[in-house]
């Protein structure tokens, strides 16, 4: 269990969190950019320190301003993957992955690891030759190989196209749970929060608003609809009466139809995340003709 | 989901792929058909309070309507205001203290010449209900 | 390419002016032609405009490239032009060494350079290895000083004192040479006599030391460019994966800005090469063939530079010291030519 309490500021902005990482979970920390999510994630590294408040892994303390502990970060037990990826260009994947390992007798597992993210094959690649949702399973498994007891996971899937990106948040769950270490995955993608954590505390502006488990959190299995598409709008177009929302999930578009007054009472808007939900008894379903 | 009505669980017969919920909302007797997983999802059980979303587009009016009919939900209510469209037009109509918001065509409102202070009757197949436990 | 975006672009938004005009405001009239015509056309006038000045700025911009090519080519032309002259007026071997009697009357081969005379001797061995001699030891004490100075710089150094150190830095490759060589002669070689105990008071040594506080800024604040060229993530990176700040320079910020590193380092060292004046005073000027760095030396640049203006133009001795200066061209190339070729194959696979 990680317990954070963190306070921070800078020029106008205020960071103020306390919230516990629950053992073995994936956490998401939540919401809009400039939220203050990199830099708790920078804070709990100990790349960055905060002015005031704790960090404590169990019984480890790593932050405390009262008594003046301040870990520097190789001296807590991390992993940390960059949005950018991050990996050193100068080595080969096999070089990348076996950085953080200490202990020589591990080095036996660099090819498994490399396996696990199914990379078999690439060990003698450089950076520069891989794809970037390589690049990134590369990062993961490289974070995950000195067995830290904390994953802290900085928006990894942001620079990936929507592709790579669906596909990599199933392997991400599948290899994080495989090694059963405690997660934090900073995201402002809705979809992202939904397939792949146990857990989300949501911040805004420097503040927690909610936390929960997803379901509690975001909808979800508050609502009676078996339809429920997590999506983007991304068009309003309004009557007097009725407004057409478009909403994107991603790369399909979804015209939707509701009540104009919805609009207003909802405060939606373009860019907005929601969730549209649908009877099951309310579709009709075509089948796709192959040529034979 | 303009509208949308705080009632009771009274209670849930789950069959093999529906579930069928009655819910009290002030002294009407609603029904909701969801499928059984949904129900099984949101721990539904009698004695629960939930929410029932409406769509106003789901809503169908009846004036002076006498006979049988297979809908579920019926609710009697008088006509609070009309909002007119282009196409579509808004009724809002007034039951148990709550405003239904029923959206029909303009040609349904001139054909049954809907004014303030009607009495009217919404009507609503148990199929189209959602509910929610988001307030 | 970038012109053309530009083209397109306004020709665009002057497109879109007449609908958005008439449906707004209806059709304003000037004359016979719409207001918004004469906006569109004045539009397309600006867009020649700009079109024939980024056409002007772009072709000086390439005679200026293409002078300074040529220009060096002329200087290498006329380097060789008047190098080669000296293999018609001298042996080709003799460039190497001549037959000489020794003390015992023995007849030895011996490379020398000794231009004045009956016959002179023209071996340009000794002046080679002088350069070098001075030049290696030179290139060596700087990337030690000069790679760990960019290294604090970059990695170490604190805001304010980088503020500081870098400007002292870069004043110190202001120094006029004279100046340095000055201080070699006076100061630097009776101190490294005493030190060593040397047989010569001036020697490569001294001049090395001399040349290093050239190419000590050169390095430096090449490196430190290199090094902070590397990005924050990949130091943020090497810390979360457990590594300590000096594994974090030594196994990824330098092996990332390597090719910055080794950039500098050959360019020194074909300043080292090139420098003239500390070398004609600190070095002793004795063209000797040795391999001990406390001995006087005669480099290429020192050769030149004390007797072309004492020789008579166009004579053995005038072209051989242009032969010098085409082989002392020549070298720094090459060594220019093999620092690209490292840099961008370095470049390819890291792809920084």
């Amino acid at each position: 269990m990680l317990s954070i309490d963190i306070k921070k500021t800078w020029n106008e902005f205020r960071l103020d969190v306390a919230f516990e990482i629950p053992r073995g979970k994936i956490t998401a920390l939540f919401g809009p950019s400039g939220a203050g999510k990199s830099s708790i994630l920078r804070i709990i590294s100990g790349l960055e320190m905060a002015d005031g408040g704790m960090v404590s892994n169990g019984k480890e303390v790593w932050f405390d301003n009262t008594k003046e502990i301040h870990l520097p970060p190789q001296k807590r037990s991390i992993g940390f993957v960059f949005q950018y990826f991050a990996l050193f260009p100068h080595l080969t994947v096999e070089r990348n992955v076996a950085y953080g390992i200490k202990e020589n007798n591990r080095l036996k597992e660099i090819k498994e690891l490399i396996a696990l993210v199914g990379l078999s094959g690439y060990e003698r690649y450089y950076p520069a030759q891989l794809s970037g949702g390589q690049k990134q399973r590369v990062a993961l498994i490289r974070a995950l190989a000195r067995r830290p007891d904390i994953l802290l996971l900085d928006e990894p899937l942001s620079a990936l196209d929507w592709e790579t990106r669906r596909q990599l948040q199933d392997d991400l769950k599948r290899i994080i749970k495989q090694f059963d270490v405690t997660t934090l995955y900073v995201t402002h993608d809705v979809t992202e929060v939904y397939k792949l954590a146990d857990y989300v505390v949501v911040i805004e502006s420097g503040r927690i608003v909610k936390q929960g488990t997803p379901e509690d959190v975001l909808l979800g299995k508050k609502l009676s609809t078996r339809i429920q598409i997590v999506g983007k709008v991304v068009g309003i177009e309004t009557d007097s009466i009725m407004a057409a929302v478009t909403v994107m999930h991603e790369d399909q578009y979804f015209k939707t139809l509701i009540d104009t007054e919805e609009i207003s009472r909802l405060n939606l808007r373009i860019g907005d995340d929601v969730v549209i939900g649908a009877k099951s008894s309310d579709v009709i379903l075509f089948k796709v003709l192959t040529q034979s | 989901m303009a509208n949308r009505l705080y009632g009771t669980i009274v209670n849930v017969i789950q069959g093999k792929i529906n579930a069928h919920v009655q819910i009290l909302w002030k002294k009407t007797p609603l029904s909701v058909i969801i499928t059984r997983a949904s129900c099984e999802d949101m721990h539904l059980s009698a004695g629960d309070n939930i929410h029932v979303v409406i769509k106003g587009t789901d809503i169908m009016l009846a004036k002076s309507f006498s006979g049988l009919l297979s809908a579920r939900n019926q609710a009697v209510g008088v006509v609070r205001q009309i909002i007119e469209g282009d196409v579509l037009s808004k009724v809002v109509v007034e039951s148990q203290g709550d405003m239904l918001h029923a959206i029909i065509t303009n040609t349904s409102l001139k054909e049954m010449s809907i004014q303030n202070g009607d009495e009217i009757m919404a009507i609503v197949k148990s199929t189209e209900l959602i509910l929610s436990k988001e307030a | 390419m970038n012109m053309n975006y530009n083209l397109q672009s306004s020709n665009l938004k002057a497109s879109n002016i007449p609908g958005n005009a008439s449906a707004k405001e209806g059709v304003k009239r000037f004359g016979d032609k719409r207001i918004s015509d004469i906006l569109v056309e004045s539009r397309k006038t600006n867009v020649r405009r700009q079109r024939i000045q980024e056409f002007i700025i772009e072709e000086l911009l390439f005679v200026g490239g293409l002078a300074a090519i040529v220009f060096i080519a002329l200087i290498f032309i006329f380097l060789f032009k008047e190098g080669i002259k000296a293999f018609f007026l001298i042996k080709p071997l003799e460039f190497i060494g001549t037959h000489i009697l020794d003390f015992d009357d023995n007849r030895v081969f011996a490379c020398m350079w000794q231009p004045v005379g009956e016959s002179g001797k023209y071996s340009i061995i000794p002046l080679i290895i002088g350069s070098f001699l001075v030049a290696l030891p030179a290139t060596l004490i700087s990337t030690i000083l000069g790679v760990g100075c960019g290294i604090y710089l970059a990695e170490i150094a604190t805001a304010k004192i980088r503020e500081g150190v870098k400007p002292a830095i870069e004043l110190l490759a202001g120094i006029p040479t004279v100046v340095i060589g000055f201080l070699c002669l006076t100061i630097l070689a009776t101190y490294v006599q005493n030190s060593f105990h040397t047989t010569f008071r001036l020697n490569a040594f001294v001049g090395a030391i001399g040349v290093s506080m050239v190419i000590i800024p050169v390095i430096a604040s090449i490196t430190d460019d290199a090094l902070r060229a590397v990005p924050g993530e990949l130091r943020e990176a090497s810390y979360g994966l457990g590594a300590t700040k000096w594994e974090t320079i030594w196994k990824v910020v330098v092996p990332a800005g390597i090719s910055g590193v080794t950039a500098s380092i050959i360019l020194g060292m074909g300043r080292a090469l090139g420098e003239t004046m500390i070398v004609v005073m600190a070095t002793g000027n004795a063209a000797l063939v040795t391999g001990n760095v406390f001995s006087s030396v005669r480099t290429m640049t020192a050769t030149i530079a004390a007797e072309l203006g004492a020789v008579p133009q166009g004579g053995s001795q005038y072209c051989a010291l242009f032969l010098v200066g085409s082989i002392l061209f020549f070298i720094t190339f090459v060594l220019n030519l093999v620092a690209e070729m490292i840099i961008s194959r370095m470049r390819k696979k890291l792809r920084l």
